[in-house]
């Protein structure tokens, strides 16, 4: 799903939602630069300082889903995209990662995909609609809300030095 | 109070008839001169500061933050060490109504004002008094701020009372949300019907509160009191245009009776320190608030109208409907039967049920031509007890039958919609009609019916008709009921009240029917089964969208009992 409006809060909602993260690992695999750093301890800092940012990214994305959309588009690299795979139904309203994070980089550190385990809670709307259902949206309820485990796969990419998100897919566990 | 069509009064009118309140509000009761001679400093935690200066027991002095003082007329009453004292701010649509704890000093403001839509544009009666409420303390000198406040709280919610006022209104109010209440003017509308109100719940103390409803929808008055359970005491104020037009601005003192205290359903350790509202918006506006105005969303169709809609589309039974996610088997019962339901007012149909959902019908005596088919539903609530309803295609009012036959004692009782009513074409109107069954091996009663009961009246109870919706029924009065929608923790949500019948079918085995009355004009119907805690049931309605004839079945839990009756009872004399 890729979105370009994240003005409203309703609109907004109906894609995902916010969560505390969890203190995570840096698991990131070895990762080599387009112009690799003749100094391994130079190469390895580069490679801990990409993980840290985009750590970082998908903190604030689990952080602003719900809240503040303007610094959530601000993580992304172009339109928000954020693919549930719900349909048109429900919608993710909160996360919360489980687990530590895997990371991988390219080796010409252009593109990385972190892979972050955890808990999304999802609201189906009750339907069809009928009276109730209406008082209880005015109130706003009228959902049937579920939390399942899953993993959120945030692919990045690197632009003029700054990692951004440019596609986050939430995977439901098998 | 529904059908009253209360005046769109404009600003200027309201300015003109808020005139007379510049010198304080009415009372029945002497005015407290507690405050005579007294000056304080209100510090609200957003607001500007109150300096009042009270010169009498009717006359003051307000200076608000900066602004230069002002004079107006007050009017104040006490309970116990508590404070509650109201004003209008001259020449103005503004005032206040202040509670102050003369023991810790804390203080609860509402300021109060007409002609809110400018402000909010989900305001669009400006007789509807608005409200804000802020908490703070009065200044003492050379002492530190205090930390406590008062607040909003659900330690309230559940409760009911019985009150009379010291001008002698007497009305039964129940507290069954955290915001939003029922009334019940026993001496003003006798007592036919409870109304609800998007209300306030402030906790002072364990044992005091503040409790404020505005009946917006209706004539927008604003209904502010202090209150003590344990004495069922309260000290208020009431600020408003009647049915008249005429202000209604006067402190009251009132004198009740504990009716009940109902089940919450919060988690526990949940005192109702927010109102979770999930995503719903509510406008930045101040006093903005959650507000159930369901005519806007149904607005009014004429019977033209509705005679198109639901010339273009009839849904009967569908198979999904989120009322009847935990309804019970359709029951075969009646599937292959012949009988003739002969009521009291004359009418006698007669019926073949040739499959479980297929039914013909047809006034007695009438010839092989007269056969209608429809579809049906029928449920077997207890043994022999079968609810089932059906269309009347063809009739002129989009007539439909929600019919109980207890085939045990040849009994039955039907509930005759109609769509349509002198109010709003698409609003269902609805008669009881008691009767018996005929049909091979019975022999019908010559005298015994059902009877109407109000051995629901006062009750409470849960229905869970699919996962995640749920709602309260409260059989307010012997002739209405009230439905809470609960909010995402439980606790009692928005609120609508409607007229209703209760007949008594066997021992905890009861038919009802509630109008959802200037409101979205369905008619519910159920079978409430206290056994096995569970109902089956029709709804009808019409709207843009047809005619809708669905079934209804939800799970129950007892949520408690206000003892009520005696305030309905009327004696002989």
């Amino acid at each position: 799903m890729s979105r370009t409006d994240a003005t409203t809060r309703r609109s907004f909602m109906r894609t995902a939602g916010a969560a505390m993260s969890a203190p995570l690992a840096v698991a990131a695999p070895a990762a080599a630069s387009a112009a690799p750093p003749v100094d391994p301890l130079a190469a390895r800092l580069s490679r801990l300082e990409d993980g840290e940012a985009i750590r970082s990214l998908w903190q604030g994305f689990v952080r602003h889903l719900s809240g503040d959309a303007r610094a959530l588009a601000a993580l992304f690299d172009g339109d928000i995209d954020v693919r549930a795979g719900l349909g048109d139904g429900p919608s993710l309203t909160a996360i919360q990662a489980i687990g530590e994070d895997v990371i991988e980089i390219s080796p010409d550190r252009r593109t990385a995909v972190a892979r972050v385990p955890c808990t999304v809670m999802i609201e189906t709307p009750i339907g069809p609609s009928c009276p109730l259902v209406e008082m209880a949206r005015a109130q706003g309820g009228g959902v049937l809300a579920r939390s399942e485990a899953g993993t959120f796969e945030h692919a990045c990419v690197r632009r003029d030095g700054v990692w951004r998100i440019r596609r986050a897919t939430y995977h439901p566990a098998p | 109070m529904h059908r009253i069509r209360y005046t769109k009064l404009t600003p200027e009118q309201i300015a003109g008839k808020l005139a007379s309140a510049a010198t304080g509000p009415a009372s029945a009761s002497p005015l407290s001169d507690v405050l005579a001679g007294r000056s304080m400093r209100i510090v609200l935690d957003d607001g500007p500061a109150l300096s009042y200066t009270f010169s009498g027991s009717n006359r003051l002095s307000l200076a608000e933050g900066d602004a230069a003082a002002v004079q107006a007329g007050y009017g104040a009453l006490t309970l116990d060490r508590l404070i509650l004292f109201s004003h209008m701010v001259p020449r103005t649509q503004r005032g206040y109504t202040v509670v102050l704890d003369q023991d810790t000093n804390l203080v609860t403001v509402l300021e109060v004002w007409f002609s809110g839509s400018a402000a909010n544009p989900d305001i669009r009666d400006e007789r509807e008094v608005q409200r804000h409420i802020s908490y703070g303390y009065v200044e003492q000198a050379g002492r530190p701020a205090p930390a406590a406040r008062h607040g909003i709280t659900n330690r309230i919610e559940g409760k009911g009372f019985y009150w009379k006022q010291d001008g002698g209104v007497e009305t039964i109010e129940y507290y069954p949300s955290v915001m939003y209440s029922n009334f019940v003017e026993l001496t003003r509308f006798g007592g036919e019907l409870s109304f609800c109100a998007p209300s306030d719940y402030i906790r002072i103390s364990d044992d005091k509160y503040i409790y404020s409803r505005v009946e917006a929808e209706f004539s927008g008055t604003m209904t502010t009191y202090l209150l003590d359970p344990n004495r069922a005491e309260q000290v208020g104020v009431r600020l408003g245009f009647d049915e008249s037009d005429t202000l209604e601005y006067y402190v009251f003192r009132g004198r009740g009776e504990w009716v009940g205290q109902i089940a919450q359903f919060e988690p526990f350790g949940d005192v109702g320190a927010t109102i979770p509202l999930g995503n719903r918006n509510v406008a930045a506006a101040r006093g903005a608030r959650p507000v159930n105005r369901p005519l806007r969303t149904n607005p009014i169709m004429t019977r033209a109208e509705v005679d198109a809609a639901v010339a273009k589309n009839r849904t009967i039974f569908p198979a999904a409907s989120a009322m009847a996610g935990n309804k019970g088997p359709i029951s075969p019962f009646l599937s292959g039967k012949a009988l003739t339901l002969r009521y009291d007012n004359g009418m006698a149909i007669d019926y073949r049920f040739d499959d479980v959902q297929t039914l013909r019908w047809r006034r007695e005596g009438a010839g092989d031509a007269a056969w209608r088919q429809e579809r049906y539903e029928s449920w077997e609530s207890a043994p022999g007890v079968i609810m089932f309803g059906h269309l009347l295609s063809g009739a002129a009012d989009h007539d439909a039958f929600s019919i109980v036959v207890d085939v045990d004692h040849a009994l039955a009782t039907c509930l005759h919609a109609t769509m349509g009513t002198p109010y709003a074409g698409n609003e269902a109107a609805v008669k009881t009609v008691f009767g018996v069954v005929e049909m091979q091996g019975s022999t019908p009663p010559k005298y015994r019916r059902h009877q109407f009961t109000d051995e629901l009246v006062g009750r409470a109870v849960t229905w869970n008709y699919s996962p995640g919706l749920t709602s309260m029924h409260l059989y307010s009065t012997p002739h209405s009921l009230s439905w809470i929608i609960f909010l995402g923790n439980s606790a009692g949500g928005m609120e609508w009240s409607g007229p209703a019948a209760y007949v008594k079918i066997r021992d905890e085995l009861y038919l009802a029917y509630w109008l959802e009355e200037a409101c979205n004009g369905v008619l519910g119907t159920i079978l409430v089964n206290l056994r096995t805690m569970r109902n089956c049931g029709v709804d009808y309605a019409a709207g843009p969208k047809g005619l809708r004839l669905s079934p209804v079945g939800a799970h129950a839990r007892h949520a408690g009992r206000f003892d009520v009756m005696k305030y309905f009872t009327r004696n002989a004399e």
